[in-house]
């Protein structure tokens, strides 16, 4: 739908259908900050640092090279939509106690795409999962080693509950 | 106060003074891993930095820059773009000729930046004019609209060309130094394009050298890099014209340094300058004194209205970078592997301004050194002017570059002397008791730990150096140790409050980058007031209400704020023991604070809680103050007197593997060690240690500026590689050195990076036996630096051939 050089897309923002207005050919980022969606951030605008990752019917993409009009008919995912009910994820949590960032601007890109591998992997990670998975993320800050403890502690978590029902 | 300083310059004893650092010990918060305090907001993207922040009736502004690194602006119009519906208004050199208008030139040492340029640009980048629109997207078309003429300058981009003689003068007059100035701050050597310089004299190098039984002379440089801050720099200025008043929203990690200069900009009382700074997306030294807030400000005082600055990534790669630097340095050492004297001249590439350069020099100079006791020493070190983007802070501060050029040039004599590194550096490092070249005493010293457990950490042994590993990788070890000085004198203030319900605010100016500052100022301030660190509210600077605090760099915010929240909480806490003496009939000596609770010392059951005891002595709220204020200062001639109020010690080792083929540099092991006295919180700390280490390895093997014609050629992050997770060592391990009891704390902010620069240089020249004396590392220099060695041996060979 277009309107005055704007058009609407219509997704599922967050798990709550949304129509959003916007221009066409603006970066995806832009629209979900005004929207209020201050966890989606750009770094290098080239969509090569991961900062301004977004889930697009749960793959992590750039928002920051993703034109507007291509959340049309999806489903999209920003950190503030990892939580439910108000209480955070396992792996936010699990963020915190391995403290893995430190100023945190990049930390909603890994997040996403740490859900994603999780998502789309079953049992425990490796190292080697890990690097592959967060590939495209960069963190200045030097947090890579407490990330990757924190994806693969709820990986092992989540493993082990697994390994645990498997059992019964 | 406007920046204005102890000035004493005199060597001060610590011991027993009330204004120093305090130790501490661990205790329910110190020393123990809590999480930072927000956490949530970390993980749920809901942090209120910079970026988000917006007012009513907010411009959007964009910079026009100088597409030539030197020129004559020799026309400017600006009335196209003025037209563009939606402009608001086009800020101009013009615009500081009218009365009232505010300095047109900053700088934290000498005013020699221009907000915007007037008749000349210094650097490609260097901006000419700032437009405020209704949106970013119509503030970037009007700079389409300004048109400019420009007439080319002859330039100086490197440090050879800005000393050669009949060098085109990127300032032609002398610069207009600051009124009140840092204290450890003085310019020497001005003249040229020499923007300052440092010298230190210790004995007598020349006959020093003369009698050597070896002297090692080498040049090593390292490039200009960029912070690369996640978060790009972020300004709202509102300048209120009525109340001659101006507000700030920063990214800064100087608010006072912020306020001052624009104070000092528009002819402003402190009161009326007021700079507020939320969490900062990293910072690095990027966000170091005035950057950009200038130019917002005088962008809001033009157009009357709030002005948002966000700078695009390109941009930011344009604000401040790195020193490149070129280091000679000759070592003179006896066979046995004693450093007799050491001569060197380093020179820093300071770009087209000054910023913080004449500091940043003067550290990087005496820095030198290293953690040796080396009987005569002469360095002369300058800061030049080129046309590029000025340099200033950045994580290691002069130590880097200083620390990249010494600890290959103690390899390269290990080779020379055939001892092995890690022992010619154990017979000269620094012991306790012993004068730095500075003639100051060493009060704590502990690189021979740092070094054995460097060593140790890679398994090393004379022979193990160097060997061969899978599918003919080249295999090698290095180690490097430090030592870093920290700004002195320097001067932090604080204040806490606790209110009725038991539960205390800290006012502290300390900016929270995500090194996790104000987590460990709660933990102290706990500790030290005796209530639960749940109970602590640290706030955001605020220059209208936090104290004064010098800045938050240089590794000093946990041991300097620190100290003074501990000082403010400490007098709390004893206002408390006074007023539930009365009510537990208890000497307030005997009383004890802990936890939130006041108990007569051996008798537990005898207390109160806090708030029990100020709401039975109707007490509303109790404040308490503290401060650290160092002192210390060099000779200007000599390069004598105190540089460092205390010292920070590190050591790195590393284990590479190199494929022939290719030069390429795989990290395997990284190892880094800290002296840090007391560590507040051990998950906080082991991050400052891998960011640390990432940094180093980062600087070691993949960043470099690339300038053609003095036009940066890589401003953004697909051509300007920074470390990845992919690049991670495949064993990366840190350790902090600790203190029982009661122990002064040591930053580590930055002390681990120039070790682990240096130790990757010696571990490539140990994989390869051919030295790459030029950073980055690239496997195209690595590849080089074994065919030079290569065809060295092949010479030596031939040479030898024909001797016979």
């Amino acid at each position: 739908m277009t309107e005055g050089g704007k058009i609407t897309v219509s997704c599922v923002l967050n798990g709550a259908k949304t129509d959003l207005c916007g221009e066409a050919a603006q970066p995806a980022s832009e629209a979900l900050r005004r929207e209020g969606l201050f966890g989606v951030r750009e770094t290098c605008s080239l969509g090569v640092c991961g900062t301004c990752t977004v889930l697009l019917d749960g793959e992590p993409v750039s928002a920051c090279i993703l034109p507007f009009y291509a959340l049309e008919g999806s489903e999209v995912r920003t950190v503030e939509g990892l939580e439910s009910g108000g209480r955070l994820s396992a792996l936010q949590q699990q963020f915190i106690e391995s403290q893995a960032f430190q100023c945190s601007f990049c930390t909603p890109g890994f997040l996403l795409s740490a859900a994603a591998l999780l998502d789309s992997t079953e049992g425990a990670l490796t190292d080697e999962q890990v690097e592959e998975g967060l590939q495209g993320h960069l963190c200045r800050c030097g947090c890579y080693e407490t990330v990757k403890e924190a994806v693969r502690a709820v990986a092992a978590r989540r493993h082990g509950q697994d390994a645990g029902r498997g059992a019964r | 106060m406007s920046g204005t300083l102890d000035d004493s310059g005199a060597a001060d004893s610590r011991a027993g003074d009330s204004r120093a650092a305090v130790p501490v010990a661990v205790g329910a918060a110190v020393g123990q891993s809590i999480d930072v305090l927000q956490a949530r907001s970390r993980v749920d993207g809901t942090v209120e930095f910079a970026l988000n922040a917006e007012v009513p009736g907010m411009t959007h502004a964009r910079l026009l820059r100088s597409p030539y690194a030197h020129a004559r602006i020799v026309s400017m119009d600006v009335s196209a773009a003025e037209r563009l519906p939606g402009v608001v208004s086009v800020l101009t050199a013009a615009d500081f000729d009218r009365p009232g208008a505010p300095h047109r030139y900053h700088g934290p040492v000498v005013r020699d930046q221009p907000v915007v340029c007037g008749r000349r640009v210094r650097f490609a980048g260097d901006p000419v004019a700032a437009v405020a629109a209704e949106s970013e997207e119509i503030a970037t078309a009007a700079l389409d609209r300004i048109e400019v003429v420009y007439e080319e300058l002859p330039r100086v981009t490197t440090v050879e060309e800005a000393m050669a003689d009949g060098a085109p003068l990127v300032h032609d007059r002398p610069p207009e130094v600051r009124d009140h100035g840092y204290a450890d701050v003085r310019l020497a050597g001005v003249g040229g394009n020499v923007c300052t310089k440092f010298q230190l004299r210790k004995g007598d190098v020349d006959a020093a050298l003369a009698g050597s039984d070896v002297v090692v002379d080498r040049t090593y440089h390292t490039p200009a890099v960029q912070h690369v801050t996640m978060e790009p720099h972020v300004v709202l200025a509102t300048y209120d014209r009525r109340a001659c008043a101006l507000s700030v929203l920063s990214s800064t990690q100087g608010p006072f340094a912020v306020r001052d200069a624009l104070c000092e900009m528009f002819r402003l009382p402190s009161s009326s300058v007021r700079v507020v700074v939320p969490p900062l997306g990293g910072g690095y030294g990027a966000k170091t004194y005035a950057k950009f807030e200038p130019v917002a400000a005088a962008l809001s005082w033009k157009a009357g209205r709030p002005v948002k600055l966000v700078l695009p990534r390109d941009e930011d790669f344009l604000s401040l970078t790195k020193h490149a630097a070129t280091i000679r340095m000759r070592t003179g050492a006896t066979f046995e592997g004693r450093l007799v004297a050491r001569d060197v001249q380093i020179f820093f590439n300071g770009g087209a301004y000054a910023d913080i350069s004449p500091r940043l020099i003067k550290n990087g100079g005496y820095s030198c050194v290293g953690p040796y006791d080396i009987p005569h020493v002469r360095i002369d070190s300058y800061a030049l002017y080129t046309n590029l983007p000025p340099a200033g802070a950045y994580r290691g501060y002069g130590v880097s570059q200083a620390a990249w050029a010494y600890e290959q040039q103690m390899d390269e004599l290990a080779d020379v002397l055939g001892i092995d590194p890690v022992e010619l550096r154990r017979r000269n490092l620094l012991v306790k008791g012993e004068a730095y070249a500075t003639g100051e005493i060493m009060d704590e010293a502990h690189w021979e730990a740092l070094l054995d457990k460097a060593a140790a950490a890679v398994d090393w042994s004379p022979d193990s150096r160097r060997g061969t590993g899978p599918s003919g990788r080249l295999r090698g070890k290095g180690v490097a140790v430090i030592l870093k000085s920290t700004v002195t004198p320097s001067t932090t203030h604080a204040a806490v409050r606790l209110d009725a319900d038991g539960t205390m605010q800290v006012f502290s100016s300390a900016v929270e980058m995500g090194q996790g500052a104000h987590t460990v100022l709660a933990q102290l301030a706990a500790d030290a007031a005796g209530i639960p660190v749940a109970n602590v509210h640290v706030t955001a600077p605020d220059t209208q209400y936090t104290p004064y605090d010098q800045t938050t760099s240089s590794s000093r915010t946990t041991r300097a704020m620190g100290g003074a929240v501990t000082k403010a909480a400490r007098v709390v806490r004893d206002r408390v023991r006074r007023l539930a003496s009365e009510l537990l009939e208890a000497d307030p000596d005997d009383l004890v604070v802990s936890g939130g609770t006041v108990f007569v010392a051996g008798v537990p059951s005898r207390n109160l809680s806090v708030a029990e005891v100020c709401y039975r002595t109707r007490t509303g709220s109790i404040s308490g103050d503290g401060d650290v204020v160092t002192s210390g200062g060099l000779d200007p001639e000599t390069g004598q007197g105190v540089a460092s109020d205390h010292w920070h010690e590190g050591a790195a080792s590393a284990e590479v593997e190199i494929d022939p083929a290719t030069g390429k540099v795989y990290v395997t092991n990284l190892y880094v060690a800290a002296y840090a006295g007391r560590v507040v919180n051990p998950k906080l700390a082991r991050l400052q240690m891998h960011g640390s280490a990432l940094f180093g390895m980062s600087h070691a093997l993949y960043e470099e500026l690339v300038f053609d014609n003095g036009v940066l050629t890589n401003p953004n992050l697909s051509e300007y590689s920074i470390v990845s997770m992919g690049d991670m060592p495949r064993h990366l391990e840190v350790e902090l050195l600790e203190e029982p009891g009661e122990a002064g704390i040591h930053g580590l902010g930055e002390t681990g990076l120039p070790p682990v620069i240096a130790a990757l240089g010696n571990a490539v020249a140990s994989a390869t036996g051919a030295r790459v004396r030029q950073l980055p590392m690239t496997p195209e220099r690595v590849l080089q630096a074994m065919e030079a060695r290569g065809a060295t041996e092949e010479r030596d060979a031939l040479r030898g051939l024909e001797e016979r």
